[in-house]
């Protein structure tokens, strides 16, 4: 009887999804046509509203860094202007590099050289372009992944796109605001690896395949090694399929990776040894990475469900045909939960690129309850349209964010870099928008930041104290310089921890900024303490404006 | 000669559309500038991929070619700057030439595939 019934329902099982099929590929179209362009140009449209120019302010040029909310943006600002100063991306300036001369430049390079190319030929400055080209590429991708689902399916395409509309949306928007430019370029670049992919299927475009890994390499290497694992996964699938080696398969894989490896060798060998040197596979939850910029399926509300619903529909599909983009999609959404088996805080990082890789899902379910609906295909792309339309308008909050580098701070940094001396020395001590340190790069100067706590423990104190110190310097790269041919080391292993993090004595610094005004009334009392002592040491007020004041400190002989 | 020019015509509403769309969306840009920044962008970004993608004009349709045209612009041009750079030519001047020898060499490239093809028909 529980055979006849399992064996009842087997069937019906069957014919639904047979039914389904029929229904999904009912409009497959090839070629592109007008209703194609007429969405691109909605959606494109719309997502540069609610994108682009909604965090820039509908503007590209501002006369300071415009929408930054964290000092990430600006260590790859830095980055760029680095690059912009030196004329190559080869060694960290000492500024950045704990005093060194010898910092290997060691992150992917490609989005700032790509900043640096924009800005000769459109005079955008440094920290707009960075930011405006990272954007751009984030639509970018949208538009290519809706290229790729649309090569199968033009109804999964339109109704998988309302899924873009959360890409500049709550926790999805941190991979802009927070500066996770790199990953935005790397993920961009990734899609368009999986386009190549369809496309090196289809008409044996290897070298655009290979174009596009390189793309991956020197953007983001971790979305290298995502791309090499998708074509290993493919791979194997094929093995499967065919029950034998897909020798065709393997060339063409073996040409691309080989060339995209010739090409980016000399950047590889630095980020092995390098960035990479510092990595392990490790499990990380949400907390460890930062609970705010891991990106949950909640963060979808409603959609969600169709996201997961979606999502069980497409692997049964996906066992039936092995679609480029069905496979893409279910490989990212693994990977976003690749810290399980160890991919670390770069699992995580995938997930805010769920609105691109997780449209096929919501296209698939959507497309498939409209198409019961809606019979005449002209009425579904309507549909399409006019729920796209509405969805943007209902997603788009203008943010209007300045950021946090108003410009009483940005011109106190241009202050420095125009008037100290290069080898002169800062001190920065309480001043909320301190906080992010790696905004004080742009000073050009070594600077130290002054632990908050260590000064609110030594606030009823007759100032001079010993203050606990930070000196800012990109760390991630352990500060790595050539030892020989091929052969790199690194500074971090060759000075003591206390050498970046100490207590100092301020009266050794050239100059010390302090703000006038703060979140904590008490420290805020102390800086006018420290500042009273140092003018009565013949400190001179060379900077002075409504938020912060820098004082010349000529005797640097210390005080302690 | 027709294919080229139905080619550029195509280039010409993309860019169009595109140039549209962005004065739309950054209204608050001025428009001098704003032209700009378009047309050093197409020239940056969309140029260079956009001719090399020209030798695959038989499989890729037009629309598609100046999409992609964009990341395979940024990452040629973009890792080519890198090398150059490290080689000692100053990356400041990068932006003017390098979409050129990009165009250049493609120009070359599909006159190679022109005047392959009628002998492979032969």
């Amino acid at each position: 009887m529980l055979l006849f019934c399992i064996k009842c329902q087997y069937k019906e099982i069957k014919a639904l999804f047979s039914y389904f099929f029929k229904t999904v590929y009912l409009f497959k179209a090839m070629t592109l046509n007008k209703w194609d362009y007429a969405f691109l140009i909605i959606m494109f449209l719309s997502l540069m509203i609610i994108g682009p120019a909604n965090i820039l302010n509908k503007q590209v040029n501002h006369p300071t860094p415009y929408g930054y909310l964290a000092g990430d943006n600006f260590w790859f600002q830095i980055y760029a202007d680095v690059l912009d100063m030196r004329g190559k991306f080869d060694i960290f300036p000492a500024f950045m590099s704990a005093g060194f001369t010898d910092v290997i430049a060691f992150q992917p390079p490609l989005l700032y050289h790509m900043t640096s190319l924009f800005k000769t030929v459109s005079n955008v400055e440094i920290y707009d372009g960075i930011y405006w080209i990272t954007l751009m590429f984030g639509v970018l991708a949208c538009l290519m992944f809706y290229l790729l689902m649309r090569e199968y399916s033009q109804t999964t395409a339109m109704f998988g796109s309302l899924l873009f509309l959360w890409m500049f949306n709550g926790t999805f928007n941190i991979k802009f605001s927070w500066g996770q430019w790199p990953f935005v370029l790397g993920s961009a670049l990734l899609v368009f690896f999986f386009y190549c992919f369809y496309l090196c299927e289809k008409h044996d475009l290897w070298l655009l395949l290979s174009a596009s890994l390189v793309g991956t390499a020197m953007a983001h290497t971790s979305e290298y090694i995502f791309a090499i694992g998708f074509m290993g996964l493919i791979g194997i699938l094929k093995c499967i399929k065919l029950r034998n080696i897909d020798w065709k398969y393997l060339i063409t894989c073996i040409k691309s990776i080989g060339l995209s490896i010739i090409i980016t060798l000399p950047f590889l060998i630095i980020f092995r040894s390098s960035r990479l040197s510092g990595f392990s596979f490790k499990i990380v939850t949400p907390e460890m990475f930062g609970g705010l910029k891991v990106a949950f399926l909640s963060d979808f509300g409603m959609m969600q469900w169709v996201i997961l619903f979606g999502s069980l529909l497409t692997i049964v599909l996906m066992f039936r045909k092995q679609f480029i983009h069905y496979l893409s999609s279910i490989y990212m959404f693994v990977i976003g939960y690749g810290y399980y088996f160890g991919l670390d805080k770069r699992a995580y990082e995938t997930r805010s690129f769920w609105p691109v890789y997780l449209a096929v899902p919501v296209g698939v379910l959507l497309s498939l309850i409209f198409s019961k609906i809606v019979k005449k295909s002209m009425h579904i792309f309507i549909i399409a349209i006019l729920a796209f339309t509405a969805l943007a308008y209902v997603n788009y909050q203008p943010l209007n964010t300045q950021g946090i580098a108003n410009s009483y701070v940005w011109d106190s940094f241009m202050w420095i870099r125009n008037n100290t001396p290069e080898n002169a020395t800062v001190a920065y001590l309480y001043g909320d928008l301190f906080n992010q340190g790696q905004m004080l790069a742009n000073t050009h100067r070594m600077t130290f930041q002054t632990d908050i706590q260590g000064l609110a423990d030594n606030a009823g104190k007759q100032f001079p104290f010993l203050t606990q110190t930070r000196m800012m310097y990109e760390g991630a790269g352990q500060l790595s310089y050539w030892k020989g041919f091929a052969s790199i080391g690194h500074h971090t292993e060759d000075v003591e921890e206390t050498y970046f993090e100490r207590p100092m004595d301020m009266c050794m610094m050239d100059y010390l900024a302090f703000a006038k005004q703060g979140q904590y009334q008490q420290l805020v009392q102390l800086n006018q303490n420290v500042a009273q002592f140092f003018a009565n040491k013949g400190a001179e007020v060379v900077f002075d404006n409504d938020y912060l004041i820098i004082l010349h400190n000529k005797d640097t002989r210390g005080c302690i | 000669m027709n294919d080229m020019k139905n080619e550029l015509k195509i280039l010409g509403i993309c860019s169009a559309v595109f140039a549209a769309i962005m004065l739309i969306a950054f209204s608050s840009e001025g428009i001098i500038s704003s032209l700009h920044i378009i047309l050093g962008f197409i020239w940056v970004f969309v140029l260079p991929g956009w001719s090399l993608l020209l030798l695959t004009k038989d499989k890729i349709q037009p629309v598609i070619r100046f999409i992609i045209a964009i990341p395979l612009s940024a990452i040629i041009l973009g890792t080519a700057s890198y090398y150059t750079a490290l080689i000692g030519i100053d990356v400041h001047s990068h932006g003017w030439w390098m979409p050129l020898i990009a165009m250049i060499s493609a120009a070359i490239l599909l006159r190679r595939q022109h005047t392959k093809q009628p002998k492979e028909q032969k």
